[in-house]
């Protein structure tokens, strides 16, 4: 899918290609290296001893290698509770979001009612209203209702929609042709009926995007579990990694083992939905 | 219609199954039920559990549900569920969150129940109470333990070149004068190697050590201002980054970024560091493997001896709705078991003079052996500056002063140039 863009001026000799080729191909994995290291120094990291995170000279292959840094990091933790929670708030919130983003999108790409454009960009200006404005009152909201210490906040607002996954779902409505639901429509088909027969097939893919963007938003989120929730029981596993870190010193080893672990699933995610994960980009033009 | 309706049911019984898990909290007639917040790893976390566990049995109408949050983020939670109406009901605080906590206002005045109950307030360090305990002259909180800062010293290396170790006499003159013979290139390859010394994490002791202050009322019209500019100030801060730039007895930034100071003084590298009572439980106790170290007292500067004093406290929330169960718990968490048990499991120095001098702390059988050490501090420990900007001020001041410790700028040019900014955040402070 993604090639490397040559720039050719006539008719490039061979030679000249080959020049291009190695000129770009050297750039992305310089590029790529310098965008890696932050992660194999993290992996690095978590096999190191405490006394050689910060050795000098800089130790890059841990010495001695020490894989039971995950198992005393793991340990440490109750991570099979936090996985649990984490699990199933991503779990959640991941289901909510896409069946009600995918309908109201719907709404929004097909539907002809009056103020629709004016409804589109006020739910497009929530996405310029920084979490941090809201988050006092939301937090008092949750808890007059009774809800904190419960999952409730973390899961339940996905089940009202988000603007960014709105937009990017409404942008890829549009490009499905209209002629296919007047097709439907003459065959008897209620409006529902085309929204999860017809167009919901369609948009699979922006679909997965939104399902990747989702599971990485929730699975990292750390100040929703921070201020919602305080039974150790119900940690999730990024406010179980900030046990590492003490008021004056840090096992910098665990938490790295403890994050690469946690990075994992992002990381096969990231990998198998690499190109909705992209194609999520493009449509939309904003990074989730 | 079908997966619809799925979808639909799936849904509710999703948001139903969460509403079941939130909803059944235990209740029992006659029982109270206290939400008490604090922070620590998992060592900390279980001993919290036991000594609330004992509470309970002690106090049958009494229910402590505890909050544990990483340290890191727990003024961030406090402050945003006190915003958000619903703070714990009695609290573990951080001395240096004191200052903006309290000028907020959450934490209630517990003047009358200690007259009331007749606490022994008495037994307490004063420079624990008075540090971060009292605001606007109410006692808002209970100071429980104290970090406190000595001179640790690698006792091989002063065996080595046949040096007598620091003791109480030490001042700033007999320190540089010792930190120079110990700095050494003991390799011959032309760079230093060993060095008699390292800046502490601080720099406001060397402000108070020449005798100046961070703060002070303006003369003219009596706000609070910044006065780092006097020389007393600054020349103490001069002293520090003299240290690194002129008797280079110091690693500078440079000859410590790959390993940091501590890890130059654990692999033995470093003769004297001024660190934390802090750093024997969490840093040295393991790390430090090849050598013998102890402490003594800071060297006395010009003026004063000085050590930054900081601690943690407990606090009942203005907002609680059982202040008197929550003042049986703070009266707990302060009372002797609970620090005679801080103390034995990490070296915690008690904030009561009884325990501190106790076996539970002086008895210990652990490194540094000289723990007479921490306790004489004390006496000389200055908390962060009463005002609730501190965290940003010091934050100001400190990027400042990097750049004096790099040597780019003399210490007066850095407090000059920093005055003015910290008289524009202590005019807008809340």
């Amino acid at each position: 899918m993604s090639k490397v863009a040559v720039i050719k001026k006539g008719r490039p000799g061979a030679t000249q290609k080959k020049m291009w080729r190695t000129i770009a191909y050297t750039t992305l994995i310089v590029g790529s290296a310098v965008s890696l290291i932050p992660f194999l120094w993290m992996l690095g990291t978590s096999f190191k001893d405490p006394a050689n995170v910060f050795a000098d000279p800089i130790q890059v292959w841990p010495n001695p290698w020490l894989w039971s840094n995950y198992a005393k990091a793991f340990s440490k933790l109750p991570f099979a509770q936090y996985t649990f929670n984490t699990c199933l708030i991503t779990a959640i919130s991941m289901f909510g979001q896409m069946i009600s983003c995918a309908l109201v999108a719907f709404g929004f790409a097909r539907m002809r009612f009056p103020g629709r454009n004016v409804l589109f960009v006020t739910l497009l200006a929530t996405m310029m209203l920084p979490a941090q404005v809201t988050m006092i009152p939301v937090f008092k909201i949750w808890s007059t209702l009774g809800f904190y210490d419960t999952f409730v906040p973390l899961t339940l607002p996905s089940f009202f929609g988000s603007a960014f996954f709105i937009f990017l779902l409404r942008q890829y409505y549009m490009t499905v042709p209209y002629e296919m639901d007047e097709a439907a429509r003459i065959d008897g088909a209620s409006t529902l009926q085309i929204f999860y027969k017809v167009l919901l097939p369609q948009i699979k893919p922006a679909l997965a995007t939104l399902a990747i963007f989702s599971f990485m938003n929730n699975w990292n989120d750390f100040l929703g579990p921070l201020i919602y929730l305080s039974s150790p029981a119900k940690r999730t596993l990024a406010l179980g990694l900030y046990a590492f870190q003490g008021q004056y010193a840090t096992d910098w080893n665990y938490l790295m083992a403890a994050s690469a672990v946690v990075m994992m699933p992002l990381l096969i995610l990231f990998f198998c939905g690499q190109k909705y994960f992209i194609q999520g980009v493009v449509i939309s033009g904003v990074k989730g | 219609m079908k997966p619809r309706i799925l979808i639909l049911f799936i849904a509710a019984l999703a948001v139903g199954a969460m509403l079941l898990v939130g909803g059944c909290a235990k209740r029992q007639p006659g029982v109270t039920t206290i939400r008490f917040a604090s922070w620590g790893n998992d060592v900390e976390e279980q001993s919290l559990r036991a000594l609330i566990a004992e509470f309970e049995k002690r106090n049958p109408h009494i229910r402590v549900e505890i909050e544990i949050t990483p340290w890191a983020r727990m003024l961030d939670k406090l402050m945003i569920s006190s915003a958000g109406g619903r703070p714990p009901d009695v609290t573990r605080i951080s001395s240096e969150w004191f200052p903006p906590i309290a000028a907020k206002g959450l934490l209630e005045p517990l003047d009358d129940y200690i007259e009331r109950d007749n606490y022994d307030l008495d037994d307490f360090y004063p420079e624990s109470i008075e540090g971060w305990g009292v605001w606007n002259g109410r006692v808002l909180e209970i100071p429980t333990d104290i970090d406190i800062y000595a001179m640790y010293y690698n006792k091989d290396m002063f065996d080595k070149y046949k040096l007598p170790y620091p003791d109480e006499t030490w001042d700033w003159d007999k320190y540089l004068e010792v930190a120079k013979k110990l700095t050494l290139d003991t390799n011959g390859d032309g760079v230093i190697d060993q060095w008699g010394t390292t800046l502490d994490m601080w720099w406001q002791d060397y402000v108070y050590a020449n005798g100046g202050t961070i703060i002070g009322p303006d003369p003219a019209t009596g706000d609070v201002q910044c006065t780092l500019d006097q020389p007393a100030a600054y020349n103490g801060l001069q002293f520090m980054a003299d240290l690194i730039n002129k008797y280079h007895v110091s690693p500078t930034a440079e000859e410590a970024a790959n390993q940091g100071t501590s890890k130059l003084f654990t692999s033995g590298k470093i003769g004297m560091t001024i660190s934390g009572s802090w750093a024997a439980e969490l840093i040295y106790k393991n790390e430090i493997t090849t050598f013998k170290y102890d402490v003594a007292p800071i060297p006395k500067g010009p003026k004063e001896r000085v050590s930054i004093i900081c601690g943690a406290a407990y606090a009942v929330l203005k907002r609680s709705q059982h202040k008197e169960e929550a003042w049986e718990l703070v009266k707990w968490m302060t009372g002797k078991e609970y620090q005679r048990a801080a103390a034995m499991r990490s070296q915690i120095i008690p904030s009561r003079r009884s325990v501190a001098e106790s076996g539970a702390y002086l008895g210990l059988d652990a490194d540094p052996k000289n723990r007479q050490a921490f306790l004489y501090m004390i006496q000389f420990g200055k908390p962060v500056p009463p005002v609730s900007c501190a965290p940003e001020m010091t934050q100001i001041i400190q990027s400042e002063l990097d750049l004096v410790r790099l040597g780019r700028e003399t210490a007066e040019e850095g407090c000059k140039k920093v005055k003015p900014k910290v008289d524009q955040l202590l005019r807008h402070r809340d």
